[in-house]
């Protein structure tokens, strides 16, 4: 039956991508393509929502259509597939399972609507206020994820690596090679730390009840979602009650007693499908609209509920239902009970504390506004649209706005900013912080900020020439980066795009303090805007060209002065095109020139 | 009172002495074993200088006229290439030892027997792509060689430089002080802080704390270093060197096409020559002239026995 090949298409598609998308981010060897980790993050929603927004490529307007259009079609299948921390929290849950025997009871539950309508609400007002990149880069799922992956994974993963180099050198057999353990800093991987033990602890008990309260991507997915035309429903007409379904459920939206599956909170993840043993869960389309009938419509959430109270959990595990009803049955069991009794499950459903609604396509033809299942109401509707046309508007606006911002002061000194940031306050608009360019980075230079960007900027990267520098060659952050807020420069044009200055203090400089040469500044500088010029007793000082100069850092990683560095780059607000500046062609040497010695 | 004069007197009679490779080879701390027997009677040292060949052939000529790989591998040695691999540029810019010259080197050992050939720097740039985008790295690899991170702090060992002025102790890394023979390949360039780079200042490569040389009179380092560790066999690449931006360079148009190679025991001769083919005056470079004034080689060319030889 095709319905059962759904689950593991599911699991296959989750595998792909979470596993491609990880490895990018786990990634020490410079061995992902960049466009892996590109196109497994360009896909997210946030970061193609951003691109979208600030006109970064159409490929991301059509990223953002698909996934809403997939959504309005076959229910939140994103969720499960392609966001990579709904696939890591079922994971983390698959685990969990495997050290139980029984699968952790997840009762139905009732939406969190001031939860979710909360969190949602929370990042289109920070989105609204012009703090959208923080916003985005707290909340953002896959930035979670990619913080998560980049910060604690990696580091794993690379002392396993140096473990086993340590064993292969011991074997004599050299093949791999040590890397330095990337740990990113506590002020940094504090956050992830916190999301990680938090999704992981609500996955483990209470499946993807992050995904339906705190991810506002998954609330505003459910607000699509809840009009889909494909939705898992329960046939009524199959349906014994038996309650196999619930446990699998890990969005706890199967309402056995309303007979309702919850589309916003569904992450179509199809456990409930193959868990029917009366092939009782249909994937129907939803959209050959019948009316409900009069009185009966009902609101899947529970704030309707006559009692009020959340569903009553099971007094048991729900394989016992048999043994609880032989034994006159718990207290919140009068559904089962009936199930079983009942040879006839329609009866069942007459016991049922609340009406079923009528299976979609029994009753004649409603107004194409009151579509089957979506709870009228009005006041929710226009709040939410208004909303989020305000945030879009702003949104895009607050994300232009920073390109047409007179300009800052370019040389006010700040954190140096990735070329192809633009500035630092366009660069703050649109990052998340999802740390695939930290990961990417084949130096090393790009590293999470804490405050040297200010508040605003948290864990955005910063270039930190404490330990290392921009290669001059490399634009791996613009190739891998999904959101735009490191445009890919021509490789011309990032070699002259100025991101800091260098400044000599001469007085801490070796060759003037110590009368030695050294000049480790010049050498590495790769546009000579470090240069070195003649100096008393035959030394050669080192001089900065300042409109040669990119920023790049070499100068002052190389600088061996401790602890204050002689040569320091301060970063520019406002990123500018350096001068490029010609030299004379040499003379060639004269082919029948001797030996000069 | 001892003079500069005297001071230079014994040095260059006692580098012309230590300039026999098997005496050197005593003279280095855990080197004495497996060093090549000494390639040229006398006490001059023996220079050869190539021009106007490729990069292989003047290798080979070279090395024929120093009796040969054989005089310096013998079978079952381990040996080391230390070429210049410092910066992130393709081969045509000369900021590095020419990938072609590194894999005949590497071909030639295997050649003669040697049990494993090894090739590392501790490079500049980000060693891999530094590696990869000099063409040293794969053109090793596929000559046979074993192509190891210099960016291991584990693979150093600290040695104790007892005749050094400023550097007396310095972290090497193993593959120096573990093979049998250590050849030394480095390219040679305009250096805009030594003035230039050739076969001594190339040793800093191997390395691990050259932050140490820059905070310490680095030319007085760079000579101390080789009262140390010396290379059994020095080669310089100076094909096409790099006379001015250097060592990093900026284009292509910072070399100068000389098409010639040079080849010695004698790591003072050979960097005194190197210079005169940058333009300078060997003692005008600094840790040239203090390596001289340590009795290391012989600075005075007129003092050594020069092969200069044409392929055209």
């Amino acid at each position: 039956m095709w319905r059962h090949r759904l689950k593991p298409l599911r699991v296959a598609g989750a595998l792909v991508v979470g596993s491609g998308l990880t490895a990018a981010l786990m990634d020490f060897r410079d061995a992902m393509p960049a466009s892996v980790g590109h196109w497994l993050g360009a896909v997210q929603m946030v970061p193609a929502t951003i691109a979208f927004a600030t006109g970064a490529g159409l490929a991301a307007g059509v990223i953002v259509v698909v996934i809403l259009a997939v959504t309005l079609l076959v229910g939140r299948v994103y969720c499960s597939v392609v966001c990579p921390l709904g696939v890591l929290q079922d994971g983390i849950a698959r685990l969990a399972a495997w050290r139980r025997e029984r699968p952790s009871r997840l009762p139905h539950a009732r939406p969190q609507n001031a939860l979710r309508y909360g969190f949602l609400g929370l990042t289109l007002a920070g989105v609204a206020a012009g703090w959208g990149g923080l916003t985005l880069a707290l909340l953002d799922p896959y930035s979670s994820y990619g913080r998560i992956a980049a910060g604690l994974f990696r580091p794993l993963l690379v002392l396993a690596n140096n473990a086993v180099v340590g064993f292969a050198e011991l074997l004599g057999f050299p093949l791999l090679y040590r890397v330095e353990t990337p740990w990113l800093g506590a002020g940094v991987l504090v956050l992830p730390l916190v999301m990680l033990t938090l999704v992981g602890v609500l996955a483990v008990r209470r499946g993807r009840l992050f995904c339906n309260t705190v991810c506002p991507v998954g609330t505003l997915l459910g607000l699509v979602a809840r009009r889909a035309a494909w939705r898992l429903t329960i046939e009524q007409s199959a349906c014994v009650r038996c309650g196999e379904c619930l446990p699998v459920c890990k969005a706890q939206c199967i309402d056995l007693r309303a007979g309702v599956i919850d589309a916003s909170r569904c992450v179509a993840c199809y456990n409930c499908i193959g868990a029917c043993p009366e092939l009782g869960i249909a994937y129907d389309y939803a959209w050959t609209p019948p009316v409900p009938e009069p009185g009966t419509e009902t609101e899947p959430e529970e704030e309707t509920d006559p009692d009020g109270e959340p569903e009553p959990e099971p007094a048991a595990p729900l394989s016992e239902g048999v043994a609880i009803v032989g034994a006159g049955g718990g207290a919140a069991d009068s559904v089962r009970r009936s199930l079983v009794r009942s040879s006839d499950p329609q009866d069942a459903f007459a016991d049922a504390p609340m009406p079923a609604p009528a299976r979609w396509g029994q009753g004649p033809p409603p107004a194409l506004n009151a579509l089957p299942g979506l709870p009228a109401n009005p006041a929710r509707r226009v709040f939410l649209g208004g909303a989020m046309a305000a945030t879009a508007a702003s949104l895009s606006t607050n994300l232009f706005a920073a390109g047409m911002e007179p300009p800052p002061d370019p040389n006010q000194s700040t954190a140096v900013c990735p070329p192809g940031a633009g500035s630092v306050d366009r660069y703050l608009n649109r990052c998340t912080a999802c740390h695939l360019c930290v990961s990417a980075c084949p130096t090393q230079v790009l590293r999470p900020a804490l405050l040297e960007y200010g508040f605003a900027g948290y864990l955005r990267p910063r270039l930190d020439y404490t330990r290392s520098f921009c290669n001059f060659d490399c634009r791996r952050c613009g190739e891998v980066c999904p959101t735009g807020a490191i445009a890919l420069l021509a490789l011309p044009e990032k070699q002259v795009t100025r991101v800091g200055r260098a400044v000599l203090t001469r007085e801490l400089c070796v060759v003037e303090k110590d009368g030695t040469d050294c000049a480790a500044c010049s050498e590495h500088c790769p546009t000579k805007a470090v240069h070195t010029v003649p100096f008393r007793d035959n030394l050669r000082l080192p001089e900065v060209r300042d409109e040669l100069c990119i920023g790049c850092g070499a100068c002052e990683f190389a600088c061996p002065v401790v602890p204050k560095k002689a040569i320091l780059v301060t970063g520019r607000r406002r990123h500018e095109r350096a001068e490029k500046v010609d030299e004379a062609k040499l003379a060639p040497a004269n082919p029948t020139e001797d030996f000069p010695f | 009172m001892k003079t500069r004069r005297d001071f230079l007197k014994t040095g260059i009679a006692l580098g012309a002495v230590l300039s026999t490779p098997g005496l050197a080879g005593l003279m280095a701390e855990e080197k004495s074993a497996g060093l090549p027997p000494p390639v040229a009677p006398g006490p001059r040292p023996v220079l050869v200088a190539v021009r106007d060949g490729e990069r292989a052939p003047m290798l080979d000529r070279a090395l024929a006229e120093l009796g040969g790989i054989g005089s310096f591998v013998k079978p079952g040695q381990t040996v080391l290439i230390k070429p210049n691999i410092g910066w992130d540029v393709p081969p045509e810019r000369a900021g590095n030892t020419h990938p072609e010259l590194v894999s005949r080197l590497v071909t030639l050992c295997l050649g003669a027997g040697a049990k494993s050939v090894s090739v590392f720097d501790n490079t500049c740039d980000q060693w891999q792509r530094t590696y990869a985008n000099s063409g040293i790295g794969p053109a090793a690899e596929a000559a046979g060689a074993r192509v190891v991170n210099g960016k291991d702090k584990s693979l150093y060992r600290e040695i104790e430089i007892p005749r050094g002025v400023k550097l007396q102790r310095a972290m090497v890394h193993e593959l120096v002080l573990d093979s049998d023979v250590f050849i030394n390949v480095p390219v040679l360039k305009h250096h805009s802080g030594a003035l230039m780079t050739a076969a001594m200042k190339n040793l800093m490569g191997v390395v691990w704390d050259r932050r140490f040389y820059h905070t310490h009179d680095m030319p007085q380092c760079i000579a101390d270093f080789v009262t140390a560790v010396r290379p059994a066999l020095n080669i310089i690449d100076a094909y096409h060197p790099m006379v001015r931006n250097g060592p990093r360079g900026k284009s292509v148009d910072d070399v100068v096409l000389k098409r010639t190679l040079l080849a010695s025991t004698d790591i003072v001769a050979i960097d005194a020559a190197a210079a005169k083919l940058l333009g300078h005056e060997p003692a005008a470079v600094r840790h040239v002239q203090l390596a001289a004034e340590l009795g290391l080689g012989v600075i005075d060319l007129g003092a050594v026995d020069i092969r200069r030889l044409r392929l055209a």
